[in-house]
């Protein structure tokens, strides 16, 4: 049985070498995928744990007293929160809180704002602790205008619940599919055996052998008509390199520095406190008459990993699309946490809180952004020379905040506070950069190169007043993964 | 033995022409292998396009403990039995009962034939028949070996042989009396 040899067509090889050339793609996408998606989502969880619980966690060294206070003691001092009149008031107020320290024996708070409050922002203080055995009253003043805005944005939802952006919104990348792959499923070749005999049903168990059988041991299994038609399917199956354009596959990394840039109007760098905490006298909110610590926005780390499928559509341009996780950070200076029950009311809603922080310079708090970026850019080699080609890139990126702990600013009363109902979860950022090819000789070549992104949608909802725009700049290392 | 050692390594390498190579040192006769076990060339080069994706997937697994071809023979072979039983039209005739065995004669004549006039006989057994019978008489594994391949009784697959074996020596005198040959014994 040994001599019993036949020849397959044309068309076994070239699934078999579809087939392998398959298994050996998924095989990389399994070796430096998963571990790289794997990596990035359990750095992503853990940053954004982290940052959840940072809320309860201070840098500060010194705290105000009243956090150290349960609810209800009889000797907790009262935490009061800076008066303020009308915005504009507010606004024309000298730094360092003249006027209000006439209010520091006050034992009530009162919150007062003027009919003209166009901001309609206010506090509502809810005092929780008992001074000189007597409960505090509640006071809350109420406007002309509602306490409580309605919520202009109907759309606008609990971030309990996740706001999902709408398939329109998002743009899902597409695997990448190779033609080979796609045409890879052909038909199958029709091949004609000479039959030697003739083959009737297995029923009858005896077999009638119409032909005598003279032809060689070796049977050509494909007459020539089979053959041509399994031809032209083979070269339909397996392109030439030099007439199909290859979808390019890549990894893409990118690190450097993240900047919050603000246009927030009545919110200056520079600003000042007008009181500071804990200066000790029962009753009094820890004013300070003296000028006090600046706010400060500083830069932060940001880094983005990814990959990239960029399909070339001239000669020196390609266009490509991208998925990458990135995380920026600032910070900015505050006087402390304070663990205090707060509501705070503005454009949106009211926010409940249970810790907020006053503008100061005695703590830093770090806020840390972390979202998924679909960027869409155009690339344009500015060189003629393939070996060490010079890339311009330019494009935008939509980016979905997927978890941050950063504080809104409220600068009628300068404090901080989180509320993540606030943030503007969707935004487009504009990116620019320019890139040399490293390592161009090898199978899997390297680009490293400078970027530049700035957030063209501010982080905070479009409805308040606080205007912050992320920027980015940084390195970008980007890795060719599939076969030159 | 050099050569084929550099083969396997560029094969695994992934260089497309050694892999080539490969694939034209046996594909005739593995094909030849998927021939006997079904029953029409496109099945057969199916199982043959199977078994060389698997040769070259699991091709760094061959230690040079035998020929290459052997090893590529056991996974043509697995590869058609795995194929037989997924094949719908295979699986209504992959039934196996335990029969009593069949009277043989003592003349031999097969050796009046040529090696594909025998194997379009076999092809034309039954498939239960067929995959037991090349198991066994072509490929030779025992029957404890087949019973553990195929999920049944070694008894079963003895039992299956020699009625397969039999057929075929009816067929084959039938086919002596039809296509005279010179007859070694009659001589």
């Amino acid at each position: 049985m040994e001599e019993l040899k036949f020849t397959p067509s044309d068309a076994v090889w070239q699934k078999v070498e579809v087939q392998i050339r398959e298994r050996k793609r998924r095989r990389r996408f399994f070796f430096w995928w998963m571990p790289a998606i794997v990596l990035c989502t359990g750095a992503g969880a853990w940053f954004i744990y982290s940052t959840e619980n940072g809320n309860r966690e201070t840098s500060a060294t010194e705290k105000t007293e009243s956090t150290s206070s349960p609810k209800g003691n009889l000797n907790t001092k009262i935490e009061t929160v800076p008066e303020s009149k009308t915005v504009a008031e507010e606004k024309s107020m000298q730094p360092g809180g003249e006027k209000n320290s006439q209010r520091e024996q006050e034992s009530a708070i009162t919150i007062k704002t003027g009919k003209n409050a166009q901001a309609a922002d206010q506090i509502k203080v809810n005092e929780n602790r008992i001074v000189t055995g007597k409960k505090k009253d509640q006071v809350i003043l109420k406007e002309e205008k509602p306490a409580v805005a309605e919520i202009k944005n109907p759309d606008l939802v609990n971030y309990g619940e996740v706001n999902v952006p709408s398939p329109e919104e998002k743009k899902n990348p597409t695997e990448a599919k190779t033609k080979e792959n796609e045409q890879a499923k052909t038909e199958k070749p029709v091949a004609e055996e000479k039959p030697v005999t003739e083959v009737k049903p297995s029923e009858s168990e005896k077999p009638v052998v119409t032909e005598k059988p003279n032809v060689p041991e070796k049977i050509i299994v494909t007459d020539s008509a089979a053959n041509n038609s399994v031809k032209e399917t083979a070269a339909a199956v397996i392109p030439s390199s030099s007439k199909k354009k290859k979808l390019d596959f890549a990894l893409v990394l990118r690190g450097g520095v993240a900047d919050m840039s603000q246009f927030a109007e009545g919110l200056n760098k520079n600003d000042r406190l007008y009181a500071s905490p804990g200066n000790g006298s029962v009753g009094s909110g820890g004013y300070s008459s003296s000028p006090s610590d600046s706010a400060k926005i500083k830069n932060g780390v940001g880094f983005t990993a990814g990959v990239q499928l960029k399909k070339s559509i001239a000669k020196r341009s390609a266009l490509s699309i991208g998925l990458a996780y990135g995380y920026y950070s600032s910070s900015h200076t505050t006087s402390g946490i304070v663990y205090a029950d707060a509501q705070f009311s503005n454009s949106l809603g009211t926010s409940v809180v249970n810790n907020y922080a006053r503008v100061g310079n005695s703590s830093t708090y770090k806020d840390r952004y972390h979202f998924i970026e679909i960027p869409v850019l155009y690339h344009l080699q500015l060189n003629k020379a393939a070996k060490r080609p010079i890339l311009f890139s330019g494009g935008i990126a939509y980016s979905y905040l997927v978890g941050s702990n950063a504080q809104y600013y409220y600068s009628a009363t300068k404090t901080y506070y989180y509320d993540r109902s606030l943030f503007s979860r969707s935004q487009l950022q504009v990116r620019t950069g320019i890139s040399f090819g490293l390592i161009t000789k090898m199978n899997y070549p390297l680009q490293l190169g400078l970027q530049y992104q700035y957030g063209l949608s501010g982080q905070w909802k479009k409805s308040l007043d606080l205007n912050q725009h992320l920027s980015f700049t940084g390195i970008q290392l980007s890795w060719r993964l599939n076969k030159k | 033995m050099i050569e084929q050692r550099q083969l396997i390594k560029d094969c695994l390498r992934g260089k497309p022409k050694a892999q080539k190579q490969l694939y034209d040192a046996f594909a005739d006769t593995m094909l030849g292998v998927c021939y006997r076990y079904t029953k029409s060339m496109a099945d057969a080069e199916d199982v043959l396009q199977e078994s060389f994706v698997k040769v070259f997937t699991h091709l760094h697994q061959y230690k040079e403990e035998g020929q290459l071809g052997g090893w590529i023979r056991k996974i043509v072979v697995n590869t058609a039995l795995n194929y037989l039983k997924r094949s719908k039209n295979y699986q209504a005739e992959l039934v196996f009962h335990d029969e009593g065995m069949h009277p043989v004669s003592d003349d031999n004549p097969a050796m009046n034939m040529a090696v594909k006039e025998i194997a379009a006989l076999i092809r034309q057994l039954p498939t239960g028949y067929q995959t037991i019978f090349n198991l066994h008489a072509v490929e030779g594994f025992s029957h404890v070996e087949i019973g553990q391949m195929l999920g049944i009784k070694d008894t079963t697959s003895r039992s299956q042989y020699l009625r397969a074996r039999s057929l075929l020596i009816t067929w084959m005198e039938n086919f002596e009396s039809v296509h005279p040959k010179t007859n070694h014994y009659a001589q």
